[in-house]
Parts: structure tokens; sequence; C-alpha cells
């Protein structure tokens, strides 16, 4: 499995927009963190069947409203804390990159 | 304003001036408010074409096309359209009725996801859920499909959105698009490779058509003597007749381009993205290098062999590589063996010969039409006729459907085309089965008087099905017959239009020549022998060299 992170701006459709591509090139979607983050939608998932990397994140990058799209090298530790009367209120609080600093 | 005026008025702000589609429930409001607006509209027969016509807009103009349905039925009935947009980088601006917002999602009448139907086959697309959306939809959506890789763009437009309040301030924002990624760092390097190059082949993709690269094209190959080949959607880049014009490459490619693509020592492809139709197996000489110059990318750099990889528009990257290579090199011993290549590359066939080969239509439309005037073709064997033998002019004189690969394409973005161009001629090279899938949009040429002429390659079968059942599956013909056909000539003049049928080979020209002069639309149905297969040709994943040659020179020859 890989880990991809996906930051983008928070519009409609986004999240869909960006599994219909991954589908669309044969990579299976294993797992997945998605989250708001200071205005911005934080996508961490897990890929499986990836057939080039290079080209998966010029893909990514290219769906309008991506700011960005990433490996994650290190471990990773998401933690999903969803609180129902603030509406869809999330959490991703711990991440590293392989140089041990957080992400985000 | 309410959200249908403010979306007439949007696209009239942003220069379009035609918009392509037919009405239903969900877009009464639009159709209402279109009585008051300046633009044109393009009565169609089904959303399909709607699609088709504003895809041919787009290709004939380089301007993004406009295309309206209603929802369920309608917007799923334009997928295939947008689809074929999509696949080949145009410009579009899809838009669909919906549902009222309460309604959504509750399987109301003609209630259907278009918002994620179009997802997969668009660039972007937006569901307004508030009136206010609305202008940054329209705007912001006209800028993604021209930004970068061109491609459509979908509004799907609830009838309460039509119906509700766009705050007039909204109406004259800016909305940005961020800019397309570019990477030239490389062009050095690139430089570097050409200037090295012994054999070079320069292969061009429809990106270049997009970009406008035309000259940029020429003046590169004429300072590296480098021969010109052209995918099926970069055909129209180069005047076919320049003397370093080798034509089609690909599956049903010239032989001389096909030679050429196995020799060269560095391929430099431009705005192409390698398809499996122009590159089969990508099977250069082991030594051969590439340098890929692409806009998107996601495609720049997709073949293995890449040795160079240039992120950025074509134009801008080919006039730094031109002014980098310096003046031109003067002939070499390989451009002087591309020329006689290139000039022994014919078809050996006598095409007075009958039944009339659909070889000889295009050999007539060579002959008959003006440089200005503009050739569609449907898909299967007619296109391939076309895209092989016909000897394009001028850019994005050829217009055609060439990933999605879509059987009646043609008709109806001759139609688009001919909205955009009323005074040049257009053509499109039919095939009995497609023209059968759009036969009812001679309803709109007639109504929107929009004389194109349509030749019809009539040989009663699905003839590329046909010829893979005759090649590959040992003649097991089976549902390509296309038993009672229609008359086509009284289905055209059932619409108004006008026709002729043509059986023998002396009465093609004259037929023709009243086509192209005719006010109104034109049908020429022409028999054609059904045993004429497309070749020379390579068969499906197998590599350049396991080509199937045709009744062309090459065989008996000194090559």
């Amino acid at each position: 499995m890989e880990v991809v992170q996906v930051v983008g701006r928070d519009s409609q459709g986004l999240c869909q927009r960006v599994f219909i591509e991954l589908v669309r090139r044969k990579i299976m979607v294993e797992t997945a963190v998605m989250g708001k983050k200071e205005g911005k939608m934080v996508m961490i998932l897990g890929l499986n069947n990836l057939p080039g990397k290079g080209k998966t994140l010029f893909a990514l990058k290219a769906i309008p409203d991506v700011i960005s799209a990433e490996w994650l090298n290190a471990r990773v530790k998401c933690t999903w804390e969803a609180v129902p009367q603030d509406g869809s209120v999330f959490d991703i609080s711990k991440s590293m990159n392989e140089k041990g600093n957080m992400s985000f | 304003m309410r959200g249908s005026k403010a979306l007439l008025e949007l696209l009239e702000q942003q220069g379009v001036d035609v918009m392509f589609g037919i009405p239903g429930g969900t877009t009464m409001p639009i159709y209402d408010d279109l009585l008051d607006s300046n633009l044109r509209h393009v009565l169609v027969r089904h959303e399909q074409c709607a699609a088709h016509m504003a895809d041919g807009y787009a290709r004939a103009t380089g301007r993004i096309g406009v295309c309206c349905s209603t929802s369920g039925p309608g917007a799923t009935n334009m997928v295939t359209g947008v689809a074929t947009a999509f696949v080949d980088s145009s410009p579009l601006l899809a838009i669909t009725g919906q549902v009222n917002t309460p309604a959504i999602g509750n399987q109301a009448f003609q209630e259907g996801d278009s918002f994620s139907l179009m997802m997969p086959v668009t660039k972007h697309n937006y569901r307004i859920l508030d009136p206010k959306d609305l202008p940054e939809a329209v705007v912001r959506g006209m800028a993604i499909a021209t930004n970068g890789r061109y491609g459509p763009v979908h509004i799907d437009l609830p009838m309460d959105a039509m119906t509700g309040d766009v705050p007039d301030e909204m109406m004259g924002y800016k909305y940005s698009v961020d800019p397309h990624p570019e990477d030239l760092s490389a062009l050095p390097e690139a430089i570097k490779v050409l200037k090295s190059a012994e054999r070079p082949l320069i292969m061009v993709g429809g990106g270049c058509v997009w970009a406008g690269a035309h000259q940029e094209i020429l003046r590169l190959a004429e300072t590296l003597m480098a021969p010109i080949t052209t995918t099926l959607m970069g055909k129209s880049v180069v005047p076919e007749t320049h003397p370093l014009a080798l034509g089609l490459i690909g599956m049903h490619g010239r032989e001389c381009t096909r030679r050429a693509y196995m020799e060269c020592d560095v391929l430099l492809a431009v705005g192409t993205r390698f398809s499996d139709r122009s590159t089969g197996k990508n099977d250069l000489s082991e030594t051969a290098k590439i340098v890929h110059v692409d806009i998107d990318p996601g495609e720049a750099g997709k073949s293995p062999k890449t040795e160079v990889r240039l992120v950025g528009d074509a134009k801008k990257a080919l006039n730094a590589i031109i002014q980098g290579l310096g003046a031109s090199r003067g002939d070499t011993p390989w451009s002087k063996r591309m020329a006689e290549m290139r000039a022994f590359c014919d078809c050996d066939i006598d095409i007075m010969d009958p039944p009339i080969k659909p070889q000889k239509i295009i050999h007539e439309l060579n002959e008959l039409i003006p440089e200005n005037a503009m050739v569609t073709t449907e898909v299967g064997q007619n296109q391939m006729w076309a895209a092989h033998l016909f000897k394009v002019k001028s850019p994005r004189q050829f217009i055609s459907s060439g990933g999605f690969g879509t059987m009646g394409f043609g008709f109806p973005a001759a139609l688009g085309v001919k909205v955009a161009y009323p005074d040049r001629p257009v053509v499109d090279i039919a095939g009995d089965g497609s023209i059968q899938m759009v036969i009812q949009e001679f309803a709109t040429a007639v109504s929107e008087d929009l004389p194109v002429m349509v030749v019809i390659m009539n040989n009663g079968w699905l003839g590329m099905v046909k010829q893979w059942q005759k090649l590959f599956k040992d003649k097991r013909y089976s549902g390509t017959q296309l038993k009672d056909n229609p008359d086509f000539v009284k289905l055209a003049e059932g619409y108004g239009a006008e026709g002729v049928r043509v059986e023998r080979p002396s009465e093609l020209r004259e037929a023709l020549q009243r086509g192209l002069k005719s006010d109104v639309p034109f049908l020429v149905d022409v028999i054609t022998d059904p045993e004429e297969d497309v070749l020379p040709m390579v068969p499906a994943g197998k590599g350049a060299d396991h080509v199937i040659q045709g009744r062309c020179k090459w065989k008996s020859s000194k090559w």
C-alpha cells in the first residue's frame, strides 16, 4: 500500500473527483481519511495497485481545486474525531513525513 | 436578476455567440429568457448532437463551444458528446437543467444525477445549489475549460436556481484559475539532444492544434530538416503538401511514417499522448531517444524512452527550442532519404475500376475542395481512409473524433463548423453505419440554413468491424451487415435537403461538385466496394513491424 496526501479547496465534489480519477487509473483506494482543516479539505488515502506513482501525482494535481498531492513516505497516524453537533468537523491530528516533521 | 437570465448574460459577457441545445421541462426558464437574448440558439434534434456541434464549433475556431440540455434523459444523452470532447481535449461548456433542489435525490420526474455522471468525462463540474454561485461557475468554468489542457466543463442547474435571484453585484466578479503547471527547465537538454540527432523525426498531436503551433512546427522541421508525422488529432497542424510532411502515423498510418518512426534516432513528440492507436507498442529502435513536449504533466514523459520531458504550451516550448537550435542544418542524408520515401509512398489502386473504391472519393475531394474548406469525418473505415489520404492544406481543416471514436460525430460536428464559418464549404465524410446514428440532424441543417455536404461511403456494412472479422476472425461476420439500409437520398429529401446517389466512378466528380455548390444541405450517397479494406494496418497490440500492407508500392520495392 502507498499513502498519498491530497489537499484541496473545500469545493463541491472534490473528494468524489479524486476517487474517480484514481479508480479510472485502476488504482484501488483501500483506506481513506478525509477532513477539513483550516478551510481546506485534506485527504489521506491508502492506495493499492499503483501502476505509475509519478503520473498519479500529476493526475491528482491536475484536478481543479486540488492544491497539492504528495506521497507520505513515513508512518502516518490519523485521529478522526467526529462531533455531530458541530457538523462535519474532523480532526486529523498527527502525521509525519520522512523528515519527522508535521506535514499539516 | 433571475438565474437563467444571468446565465445567458454571463455567456454573452464571456464572448459566447451561439448555444446548441434542445429544451425540456427543467430548462424552460433558460429558453424563455433566450427570447430576449442576443445569443443564437441552434435547435438540435438530439442532445448528443448538441454536444458534437459545440465540439465541432470549438475545434474549428479554438473557442469554447456551448451546449444545453434538459435534466435526466437530456443529460444522459449528452454524456457521449461530452466524453468525446473530453478525450480529445476540446473546450466545451455543457449546461444541463436539473429538478428543483428540494426534489434532488427523490427520483423526481426526469431527475438524473448528472453531476456524478458528468464527473469522469469533464475537467470540472458544478451543481448550482444557490443562484449566487452561478457567476463563478460560468466564469471560472469557462476559464478552466480553456486553460492548460483544454476540456469540457459541466454546469448542472436546478430549476429553482434558474428562477432564483443572482445579486447584480456578483455579475461583474473576476474569478481566476490557477495557472497551468509549466516546467521547461530541461530546454537546454532538449536542444542538445536535438542538435546531436542524425535522424530526427517530429510527431505532432492535437496539442499543437489547440496551441496554434502550426508555424512553429514548420519552422522547427525546416531548421532540423526533420520529417513531420501527425497523429489523427494532429492532422491539421501542417499542410500535407509540405515536403517535410510525411502524413498520418499509427494503426492506419502511411508506410513512410511507419518506417521513419522505426528508423529515427530522436523522436520529438509534441502535444501527443502516445495513444495505442498512434504508436502501438512504441517500438522505436533500441537507441532512439524521445523529447516529449506536452502541456499536461500527466502525459509529458509518458513513454519509458523519454530522454527529455518538457511541460508547457507547445507554441511557447517550440519557439524556445527553435531559438536554441539556431540556423537550419540544410539537407542531410536523412532528409534526402525521407524525401525519396515520401515520393515513393503511394497506393497502387485503379480508382476508375468499378465498383467505386472509397479511396476515389478522397482523391476527388483532394482535387475539388478549396483550401478554406473544412472536413469532418465519422468513425470507422471512412475516417481512416480520410485520415490516410486526404491532404490537409490549412490549420484546423480536418476534424475527427480521435480518442473516443464516436460514430455519429462527423455530421453534427460539421454543422457546428458551419455555424462558425458559414462562408466556408464544409464536408462530412461518413459511412452508412455512422450517419444513421445522427441522420435526424438533417432537420437541424435545413431549418438552421447550414448547407453542409455529407458524403456517405455506403458499403452496406459496419466496415471497420467487418474488416477486423475478416482479418482476425477468419471471416466470421457477426452483426456487421447493414441489410435494408434506407434510401438515403429520399431520407435527406424528406427533411428538405437534396441528394444524389452515385453507383459508377464516372458519376462521382459531378455529384461532389453539385454538393459543394448547393445552397441547401446535400447528401451524396456513394455505393462503394464492400470488399475494400483500410490498409496498411498495424494490428492492435502489435508492433509496427507487424504491419499488414495493402495494395501499396512498397511490397516489391527497393526499400
